[in-house]
């Protein structure tokens, strides 16, 4: 999800409770921030292989897949 | 912390799910009308697969088949060789969505805009029941531990509780409708962990007059006893 000011990966609990970990993909500059070019939007797809607890989200700006900790 | 990356296809992903006994990843695009098959091992995109208004994806792990929802049906990948099928439902399929029980090899699937769960035995390619649901299904989703079925019903404002074991007699309800305020909750998804007995719905807020979009909340719902535990307003970007 969006977090002000960069790109984010929120991991929460299993009740949605508690805030676990973040994962920041890419950080707005201060300019970017103060002229309100801030990112607008961050909608992407997640997959978590249980298997090998890696998570995979991707990045329609860029047309990747990252693969990051679970 | 990002490992790596790997390049994929142009286009905004809409639902993405993994098989973890072949490492691969499948991910549709609704919009762009394709799927893509990712290699998680080698880091490649090995296919991709037109698919009219791909849904969302849902694998067999002890077939290794995979199943998405599309406009034209249910679209069957083998996850060994990426050979595709379709299974023809018989119902224009728009925004439906696509289960499967991998202990009885049964798939489950909604159309919005019918309200029936239709349930396929993809062995014979048989529709082998039609369940009456609420108004305009969307999400569904299987708990292989007690062989139940959840589904989201988007105007009826509930969850349908199907038991697989009593013939796919509906045997509980969630309501998401309270009178008197200025919303409506309409379940859209669901999504159920089988080792923790949790079910997620996921709601949009509507405004009770005109309809007006208001937000997401995501509902987490204890299914031993149905009651709501948490909910979660979603930012407007989360999907």
């Amino acid at each position: 999800m969006m977090r002000r000011g960069e790109r984010s990966i929120l991991k929460f609990d299993a009740l949605a409770n508690e805030l676990l970990d973040i994962t920041t993909l890419e950080q707005s500059s201060i300019m970017r921030r103060i002229f309100g070019f801030d990112f607008k939007y961050f909608a992407e797809v997640i997959a978590v292989n249980t298997s090998t607890n890696k998570v995979y989200v991707s990045d329609s700006k860029n047309n990747l897949l990252y693969e990051i900790d679970g | 912390m990002v490992y790596r990356s790997i390049q994929i296809e142009k286009g905004v992903p809409g639902y993405a799910t993994i098989n973890p006994n072949t490492n691969t990843a499948y991910i549709s695009y609704t919009s762009s009308n394709f799927i893509v098959v990712v290699n998680l091992e080698k880091g490649t995109m090995d296919n991709k697969i037109q698919l009219t208004c791909p849904g969302n994806i849902s694998i067999n792990r002890v077939t290794d088949k995979v199943y998405m929802s599309s406009a034209y049906g249910i679209c069957e990948i083998d996850g060994v060789n990426d050979q595709y099928e379709m299974i023809n439902i018989g119902l224009s399929h728009s925004d439906g969505n696509v289960d499967v029980n991998s202990l009885t090899n049964l798939v489950y699937t909604t159309c919005f805009g019918h309200d029936i769960l239709t349930v396929i035995d993809v062995a014979t390619r048989a529709i082998v029941d039609k369940i009456p649901v609420g108004k305009n299904p969307k999400g569904v989703a299987v708990d292989t531990s007690s062989n139940s079925i959840y589904v989201a019903n988007y105007d009826t404002q509930s969850v349908s509780i199907i038991d697989c074991y009593q013939s796919n007699k509906l045997v509980d309800t969630i309501h998401f409708k309270s009178a008197g305020e200025d919303w409506t909750r309409r379940p859209s998804f669901v999504l159920v962990n089988e080792l923790s007995k949790l079910l997620y719905v996921k709601t949009h807020y509507l405004s009770a007059i005109g309809g007006a979009w208001q937000r997401e909340v995501l509902y987490v719902i204890d299914m031993n006893t149905k009651e709501e535990i948490k909910s979660r307003t979603l930012p407007s970007n989360l999907r």
